[in-house]
């Protein structure tokens, strides 16, 4: 049976009056502003942004499953959105009982959070033809919320609102040349305070990876950020005018410190990746310089754009270790406030959150040999930097230290939960000019081919760290590196979805394994929890491959030689 | 003109449908029947390197990474050259906007060369 787009609208009515009817949590999706975001603690039921809350933690605060009841564990319900090249990659949102998530090519789906029933599902027209021609494409990584609209970037350079309650655009709005470019946008926006906050795809594409910020109400642009050059000041670190296509991006959403009024964001590495100047990089090679703003931690005022300070993580970055990495939690400690941000080198940085004075460095892998060390006060140690030409065992390898999905803090524990990747990689050092004509394409400057690290076996590990001193309490190894985001729980629950498909419950004091079951598909993006009727469930999205998945089969062999790609759902559980 | 190359030159000129050549190509192995011979393997390992093809096929396409193995492959002329024009959803994208029918026959050439890193 066919359902038209009027018999559906009818749906969608009586759901929602069905919700209105016999739920106790009634639809009030319009309320959803950014003082809701900032006091996400006093509603736990939801999931408003993409970390959860401005907070970072992607933790939420229900409590109905926990460590003696996780056994029971099972599927409520499933929603299979179709048309999943690369998988379902991004991280729902839940308000009021209703889950929004988007899937490849940016299709939008609005499900009762009980039963699982379409709402209403929304599918940009998309450039097909520019997305036959993109390689990190078609995925989309999630969404915002905020003013009773959904926000989701397309890969074709546009961003678009759409009506919570009905799935109608309310404006769509084209903000990058994606037909030169290549890229688009493929990661959450970030809503702050009536703003829409979203950055281009960038790194190894030679552009200059914008981060825009957006009227909510009119969808008109109010400002653009250059990552690549993005100030005077910073033009002056990129010699031979390489800041033309500089590469940069932001293509994770960062997060809103509401005390001091400032956007957090990521920024990508430099292009081309690998740059050949060795030891001369600050004169030589493709790309002489610092490269400010890439591979950067930056504050940017939401208001206007502009910069109010930062922390170049990197220092011309020639190994592709980006700063993109959205997560930025919030710890405060002591008197003090922190932000602590994990970098793809296989660092996390501890922040001052007033001024990004960097306050401790430390660790996630074993295997990092492109520099020696990053001291206490972020600076980089015996630098390994590339001439053109083989390269043998750089460490981490292209992969990262860790992915861009988001590990998690329990406020309870009072522990952040990581995934950390053991790897290394041979490369050749290839120079190249870039190529911006007729469109961009990819300058990656090297081949590589990923090996395993000195010490053992490539694989990942999960660990539960003190967030400011990285103190590891305990650690559980997977065969391969889990790729996805993980959750934890006021039940005293770490959730992990791997890469074979097994969606784990682990002890959030011990790292006991407690529970696990198989959701057909690799993961590759969120998980949640939320609240609807009263009850609490966990959703995960299920497909792939993501780009770093995509080379398990070379590297792992085994199922990954031959397991299915392109498909893709949202997988709902709950007890009983 | 015969008409293989005749089929070439509107596959090069993006008017033949890539399913239609498929099914004429697949299977065989590499001839200059297509028209698609006389590329310059050297030039073709620039275009190679400089579109980040490496990306996905490592080692200048002598090993399997994201993407196939393109050294010693058995896909025809034709075959290759529709994949590099039209790409494949979710594994490669399309360059024909992008390239010349001499690239395209560049990058043959420099994959018909390719050989064993320790073999020059």
């Amino acid at each position: 049976m066919s359902i038209s787009r009027r018999g559906l609208s009818a749906t969608a009515s009586l759901a929602v009056v069905a919700l209105l009817a016999l739920g106790p949590a009634p639809v009030r999706a319009g309320e959803v502003d950014s003082a809701r975001i900032v006091e996400a603690d006093k509603s736990p039921g939801d999931w408003l942004t993409y970390h959860g809350s401005y907070k970072g933690w992607h933790y939420s605060a229900l409590d109905q499953i926990t460590a003696d009841n996780v056994k029971d564990l099972r599927v409520a319900w499933i929603h299979q959105p179709g048309r999943s090249t690369r998988g379902v990659q991004s991280m729902p949102l839940a308000a009021d009982g209703v889950l929004y998530y988007s899937g490849s090519y940016s299709r939008v789906f609005a499900l009762d959070g009980a039963s699982g029933e379409v709402l209403w599902s929304y599918s940009p027209e998309l450039d097909e033809e520019l997305v036959s021609r993109q390689t990190h494409s078609p995925y989309n990584r999630g969404m915002a919320m905020g003013d009773g609209r959904l926000y989701v970037g397309t890969v074709d350079g546009r961003l678009i609102a759409l009506d919570m309650k009905t799935g109608k655009p309310a404006w769509d709005t084209k903000l990058l040349d994606s037909q030169k470019l290549t890229v688009g946008f493929t990661g959450a926006p970030l809503f702050v305070n009536g703003r829409v906050i979203i950055g281009s795809q960038g790194g190894e594409w030679p552009g200059r990876g914008p981060i825009f910020g957006v009227d909510a109400k009119t969808g008109q642009k109010l400002w653009e950020f250059f990552t690549v050059a993005g100030t005077d000041a910073a033009r002056q670190t990129w010699g031979n005018e390489s800041w033309r296509t500089g590469g940069g991006g932001g293509w994770m959403p960062g997060t809103y410190d509401p005390e001091t009024d400032s956007v957090w964001w990521g920024t990508a590495n430099p292009a081309p990746l690998y740059d050949w100047g060795g030891a001369d990089w600050k004169t030589g090679g493709a790309r002489p310089g610092d490269n400010l703003y890439t591979s950067s931690v930056i504050a940017l005022d939401p208001a206007t754009g502009k910069l109010k300070f930062y922390h170049q993580e990197l220092p011309h970055d020639a190994w592709d270790f980006d700063s993109a990495v959205g997560e930025f939690v919030a710890i405060d400690r002591d008197g003090r406030k922190y932000f602590v941000h994990p970098n793809k080198g296989g660092f996390a940085f501890v922040y001052d959150r007033a001024d990004a004075k960097v306050v401790n460095v430390y660790r996630l892998v074993k295997n990092i040999n492109f520099v020696k060390d990053i001291t206490k006060d972020g600076e980089l140690v015996g630098r390994r930097d590339l001439s053109a030409g083989p390269q043998k065992g750089l460490c981490p390898a292209i992969n990262g230290g860790v992915s861009w999905n988001s590990g998690t803090y329990d406020p309870g524990t009072g522990l952040y939960y990581k995934i950390g990747n053991e790897w290394c990689m041979d490369l050749t050092v290839q120079k190249t000019t870039p190529v911006t004509e007729p469109q961009a394409q990819l300058n990656i400057a090297a081949e590589f081919e990923v090996t395993p690290p000195p010490d053992g076996k490539a694989r990942g590990h999960l660990d539960a760290r003190d967030p400011i001193t990285g103190e590891t309490a305990w650690s559980v190894e997977f065969p391969e590196p889990p790729l996805a985001s993980l959750l934890s729980t006021a039940g005293g629950l770490v959730f992990v979805p791997d890469t074979r498909g097994w969606l784990h419950a682990f002890d959030a004091r011990t790292g006991k394994a407690l529970w696990q079951a198989n959701d057909g598909a690799q993961h590759n993006g969120g998980i949640i929890s939320y609240a609807a009727g009263g009850k609490q469930y966990v959703a995960v999205v299920t497909g792939g491959p993501s780009l770093v998945g995509e080379g398990y089969g070379a590297l792992f062999g085994g199922p990954y030689q031959t397991m299915e790609r392109d498909t893709g759902a949202l997988i709902v559980y709950s007890l009983p | 003109m015969t008409v293989r190359r005749f089929a070439a030159g509107l596959l090069l000129a993006g008017l033949l449908a890539p399913a239609a050549v498929l099914a004429q190509s697949s299977g065989s192995t590499g001839s200059d029947d297509w028209g698609l011979s006389g590329g310059d393997s050297a030039s073709g390992q620039k275009i190679f390197a400089g579109n980040g093809c490496g990306w996905c096929h490592e080692g200048s396409g002598r090993r399997r990474g994201r993407a196939p193995q393109l050294m010693d492959t058995k896909r025809s002329d034709a075959f290759i050259a529709t994949r590099i024009l039209n790409g494949k959803p979710g594994r490669m994208p399309a360059f024909g906007g992008s390239f010349g029918e001499q690239q395209i026959k560049d990058l043959i050439a420099f994959i018909r060369s390719l050989k064993p890193e320790d073999k020059p």
